[in-house]
């Protein structure tokens, strides 16, 4: 029996390529060399992911896993004020009171880990999973396992995101690869698509040049190019075409009312220290208009986190910034109907160590070994505590959760199943959550 | 369930080979690398019990009895169920798992053998193999040694490329550039006319423009500090056009090598003055960000920038992750924290500098108030450890002295066991699109091993024998037949056997599954790989076929125009393109602004110049096409090309059009390519007559410099010369 996941993959592509590619593909599909035979699809809970970069290293204690003082001397924790929040009573720290209304929506892991604090290897890792070697992005392996819903627009797009590494399709075929808009820590309230409307020339004439196009090149490369290769030509030349359809009025909000560019704080930036104009607003509602067009994996980024110096005025102006954007992005998928299926993801690289009270110090590190993600929707619990770490927020105390097991877990809810979503390159089995393999984290799920 | 799972494992390993040995390279070392060696491996200050277990010696006294792991105090003690007993102890946050235990007991039953990294063992002078293949003798020792690898594992190497396209890869690899439309192509390239064209084109001052780019990326070359406030460095481009005059006079690569680690030590006064002609070659170090923030803490700065300087060191030159030890001693590499600051106290002590009369930043050793460099604990400026004095890699052959001359000095004498194979291995990934060694700056043991360890060897040393000649090394690969193989995978046509003969389409097909089977990733070159080019090459490329092209060498970098939606407020808000022809000049010309990247290039792969890069990506992003078909470069060049064409005078439009195909792709089109052109133009044509004046908007610019009579006519051209460049053909090296 043939899921509707696995049909809108194939039609993607059979309307990718008219017919040619669908069937070059298919020939690699039966080529163990090539791409291991498809996974077994699971019940899926989610169909599409939104993943709230939060880079440099959230500062856990002060926004989601709440350590106040406990016996006589004091110790590293929380100086941010906290409240329990919603019929959950979870902790949500008094600088995010936007997203502390939607508490009971959210599945807070606060014993998250990860294996190194250094910034660009922690982030390649919750990336790709490998902290050091090129791999497929986490989006580009659920536009590869699931295609897009919407064949004029990638499977993958990702906002403000630092590096290619981070949204690379790496061994995967190119098409699944993330479409960056923005360039990281510049100001994002003009960012688009690079060169998606050029002069003036109706698309019907382009379409005939591109027609062109593609038959010379298979003309030229059939007898030459592998068909992974050719494939890869042809499907991304048709991809920015059209993209070029369909893109502009997606990026275009002048179509949205000013209630609902106020509620997303759209074009309002707190800047201070660390805290870049990244209009974290205009981010959160592209994420909901692309996740509603069809796009499978849409990442928005804000940074940095990284409070080296600073620490409470950059943490206020970065909670400030994306506390409303947040917020209205949960009510928007909420009242849409989208949250049900729609899994939100939140979080960092690493988190950072507390801060002790009665100190005179205004800086934080970086602390890898137990930090926070949060989760809402796509069939995880709602208002609920995974994992606790112990009296000064250092190390977990229980319910440790590592990117791999966050990786394999995302995947599950997607219905793809992480030990077999893979590809062999190069003579080595490549997946998301790499030789080690992660754990489903069984006790999120709804 | 787990057993039968392990049971059907069991069985398939039964069935296809018998267990392989335990490798102490690939398996053990980085398991006591990342649980044993914090307290049991080189470094002496955290060492536990006295105890080594990274050197054999040491660990046979009395951990480890080779052959006998049950007598074995280290079995003994990882697998204690004693907490007292039990190693790593309980507090580590790293328990071995049963896996890494039963691992380390094979090793041990095993023999317990070490192994020294290849990287670190002496060059070799290999002797060129005899050609193990009789039907495919070639003089080239290059040749011997893929050849003979290639017969052992059953696979022949391609035919020779044709004249046509060997020509435009030849052209492509060595000045950046397509060849000229006018250059007249010979059907068949004879050896010697082949060598000429290799010497004209090493001899053209744009093989320095081409090639020191490739050094650029790695010299992390921008022409701003980057960081918030990204300040103008007006006088960088005096670095860059030193590497571009260095490549054109062939300046030895041990040379270049002391030029720019130490060239302020050099001893080059005029005869008889005191005036001291400063190379601008220490501007290697001055390329790096700089963050010159107010409340930046000034020492916190100078730390990173002189972290920073060691890290490329280490990369460029040694192909060594050593930035690992700048917090903790290396996980994988014999590279101490202490190494690691006893490498840095070389840069402890020098300063910026300018020089006085050109302002080339420059690097100078300070003469007052000398530091002594000590280790930061965790890679924190502020935490004070032991004291070190200036020295090399402990793991390495030592120097004598304790200069920077000198240690730039013992980076290229023959003892270094990494300069020569990296350097060789990085000129030899720029022709093969991959290096003999494919993690090109990862020599370490957890980058990947040389798919021609003997080769990499041969060529080290004849690179160093022959007075450590750039051009000369170049030279000889090029004329090697494996550089001069076809790229293509040559599936379902038929292909040329050794002889020169057709062969059957059947037996084309058998090569091809045989090569995609034996080396999918074409790690034993048995044909050329086809390259996409740089972002550079192909807007030059672009530039050139459509004549826009300003050939001016070297001088301040300039601003092209940039397209809408790339700005910055108060950085990029003021943005003007240099004026007239200035935006026609080649890329490596471009300013190269930290926070405002020329997204045309970037979208490429360009490098960010945030660190040295060693190997650009390639990637394949629906970005490109549309840069490809919307980005102004692109479309003015179509418009100019199709121009140039027009002006020639013409008998019929199938002649215009096949000229059009001559100077973009370097070829002429096959009957049916020019068939479509033809069907395509005409449909064009009308289609453009019909929509009337508003159809010639495709001109853009160019439109007034149109005779009327003629307009349509060039709306046409412009319209198939976009196909043309948008063509994969036009964006690869074949």
């Amino acid at each position: 029996m043939m899921s509707p996941g696995s049909m809108s993959r194939r039609q993607m592509l059979r309307a990718a390529s008219c017919g040619f590619g669908y069937l070059a593909m298919s020939g690699i599909a039966g080529a163990a060399s090539t791409l291991e035979a498809r996974p077994p699809r699971l019940r899926a809970r989610a169909q599409r992911v939104i993943f709230l970069n939060m880079a440099g290293g959230p500062a856990q204690m002060d926004t989601f896993d709440y350590k106040p003082q406990v016996g006589k001397k004091p110790h590293a924790g929380s100086i941010a004020a906290f409240k329990r929040r919603g019929q959950s009573g979870l902790w949500v720290s008094d600088l995010l009171p936007n997203i502390a209304r939607h508490a009971d929506k959210l599945c807070v892991l606060n014993a998250m880990t990860a294996d190194t604090s250094i910034h660009a290897q922690s982030m390649l890792q919750l990336h790709t999973g490998d902290r050091l070697r090129p791999c497929p992005s986490m989006g580009a392996w659920v536009a590869y396992g699931l295609g897009t819903e919407n064949s004029n627009l990638p499977g993958f797009i990702s906002f403000n995101t630092a590096k290619p590494s981070e949204y690379a399709a790496a061994q995967l075929p190119p098409v699944y690869g993330g479409t960056p808009i923005g360039i990281n820590g510049e100001d994002m309230s003009k960012a688009t698509i690079s060169n998606i409307q050029g002069d003036h020339l109706p698309l019907a004439v382009k379409r005939l040049q591109l027609d062109l196009i593609q038959t010379l090149n298979r003309d030229h490369l059939a007898p030459r190019a592998d068909d992974e290769r050719l494939e890869g030509v042809i499907q991304t030349l048709e991809l920015g075409f059209r993209m070029q359809a369909a893109a502009p009025d997606l990026l275009d909000l002048s179509t949205e009312s000013k209630a609902t560019l106020e509620r997303y704080a759209v074009g309002k930036n707190y800047p201070a220290g660390t805290c870049k104009a990244s209009d974290f607003g205009r981010q959160c509602l592209l994420a909901r208009r692309f996740c509603e067009a069809g796009v499978r994996f849409i990442e928005i980024t804000h940074g940095s986190w990284d409070q080296h110096t600073d620490h409470r005025r950059d943490l206020t102006a970065n909670c400030a910034t994306t506390d409303a954007p947040i917020a209205a992005l949960l009510d928007d998928l909420d009242q849409r109907g989208l949250l049900e299926d729609t899994l939100v993801v939140w979080g960092g690289e690493f988190g950072r160590p507390g801060l002790t009270p009665g100190q005179d110090k205004d800086q934080t590190g970086h602390q890898h070994r137990a930090f926070t993600f949060w989760l809402a929707g796509g069939g995880v619990k709602a208002g609920h505590v995974h994992g606790s770490t112990d009296e000064t927020g250092s190390n977990p105390a229980d319910g440790k959760v590592h990117f791999r097991d966050l990786h394999a877990s995302i995947l599950h809810l997607l219905g793809l199943d992480h030990e077999n979503l893979a590809v062999v390159s190069g003579g080595r089995r490549i997946r998301l959550t790499g030789l080690q393999g992660g754990q489903v984290v069984q006790p999120i799920i709804a | 369930m787990r057993a039968l799972v392990i049971l059907s494992l069991l069985t398939a390993s039964a069935l296809a080979a018998p267990p392989a040995r335990v490798s102490y390279n690939h398996d053990v070392r980085p398991i006591l690398a990342s649980k044993c060696f914090a307290c049991h491996g080189p470094d002496e200050d955290k060492r536990e019990s006295d105890l080594r277990l990274d050197v054999r010696a040491e660990a046979v006294k009395e951990a480890i009895k080779p052959g006998k792991p049950d007598g074995s105090e280290l079995i003994k003690r990882i697998s204690s169920h004693d907490k007292d007993e039990v190693m790593p102890p309980p507090s580590s946050p790293k328990p071995l798992t049963s896996n890494e235990r039963e691992l380390l007991r094979r090793w041990i039953a095993e023999g317990a053998e070490y192994e020294e990294h290849w990287a670190f063992q002496p060059i070799r002078s290999p002797l060129v193999p005899r050609t193990a293949d009789p039907q495919s003798p070639s003089g080239h020792p290059i040749d011997a040694f893929i050849r003979d690898e290639l017969a052992t594992s059953g696979l022949r190497p391609a035919p020779r490329e044709d004249a046509p396209t060997l020509i435009r890869r030849l052209y492509l690899d060595l000045i950046g550039l397509p060849p000229p439309a006018d250059l007249s192509i010979p059907s068949e390239l004879t050896d010697s006319s082949y060598a000429a064209l290799v010497d004209q084109l090493l001899a053209d001052p744009r093989f320095g423009e081409r090639w020191s780019r490739h050094w650029l990326d790695m010299a992390r070359y921008a022409d701003s500090n980057g960081f918030l406030g990204d300040g103008l460095r007006p006088n960088a481009y005096r670095y860059r056009d030193w590497v571009i005059k260095a490549f054109n006079n062939d300046m030895p690569y041990d040379e270049f090598t002391i030029a720019q680690i130490a060239g302020d030590l050099l001893d080059n006064r005029e005869p008889g003055t005191e005036h001291r002609e400063l190379s601008p070659g220490t501007g290697f170090h001055r390329n790096a960000a700089l963050n010159t923030e107010a409340g930046v803490d000034k020492e916190e700065a100078r730390y990173q920038n002189l972290v920073d300087r060691v890290n490329t060191i280490g990369r460029v030159w040694m192909g060594l992750t050593i930035g690992c030890a700048q917090c903790h001693t290396h996980k994988y590499d014999p590279i101490t924290i202490r190494d690691y600051y006893s490498f840095y106290a070389f840069f402890d002590n020098t300063e910026d500098r300018d020089d006085s009369k050109t302002k080339a930043p420059l690097l100078a050793e300070v003469s007052k108030g000398r530091r002594q460099t000590y280790v930061h604990l965790a890679g924190d400026y502020t935490r004070r450890g032991p004291d070190v004095m200036p020295a090399t890699l402990s793991a390495l052959p030592a120097q004598a002295g304790n200069t920077r001359l000198e240690l730039a000095k013992w980076l290229v004498s023959p003892q270094n066991p990494l300069t020569a194979r990296v350097a060789v291995n990085h000129l030899w990934s720029k022709l093969f699109g991959n290096g003999l060694v494919r993690t090109p700056d990862d020599f370490g043991t957890s980058g990947e091993a040389p798919s021609h360890p003997e080769l990499l060897d041969w060529l080290a040393t004849d690179f160093m024998r022959s007075g450590w000649s750039r051009k000369r090394l170049i030279k000889r690969i090029v004329m090697s037949e494996t550089y001069r193989q076809n790229s293509g995978e040559q599936r379902a046509k038929g292909v040329e056997s050794e002889t020169g003969n057709e062969a059957s389409e059947s037996s084309g097909s058998k090569l091809f599954a045989l090569r995609s089977q034996l080396d999918p990733l074409n790690r034993l070159l048995s044909r050329q790989n086809r390259i996409r080019l740089d972002a550079e090459v192909l807007r030059d490329s672009a530039l050139a076929v459509s004549g826009l092209l300003k050939p001016t060498i070297g001088g301040p970098s300039f601003r092209p125009p940039l397209p809408e939606d790339v700005f910055d407020v108060g950085r990029s808000s003021n943005w003007q393109a240099s004026p007239g022809d200035e935006i026609y000049r080649r890329s490596l010309y471009i300013i190269t602004l930290r926070s405002v990247l020329y997204p045309t290039l970037t979208t490429f792969d360009a490098p960010d110049a945030a660190d040295a890069c060693v190997r650009r990506e390639r990637s394949n992003t629906p970005l490109q096409a549309l840069t490809m078909m919307n980005d102004g470069v692109f479309v003015e060049a179509a418009r100019a090309l199709a121009l140039r064409v027009l002006r020639v005078p013409s008998s019929s439009i199938s002649s215009r059009l096949a000229d059009l195909f001559q100077v973009t792709l370097n070829r002429r089109p096959r009957p049916e390519e020019l068939e479509r052109l033809q069907a395509f133009h005409d449909e064009q044509k009308k289609l453009i007559t019909s929509t009337g004046p508003e159809a010639l908007k495709l001109l853009g610019a160019q439109l007034p410099l149109v005779p009327p009579s003629q307009a349509q006519e060039a709306a046409a051209l412009v319209a198939t010369a976009r196909v043309l460049m948008n063509l994969d053909e036009f964006i690869n090296r074949p």
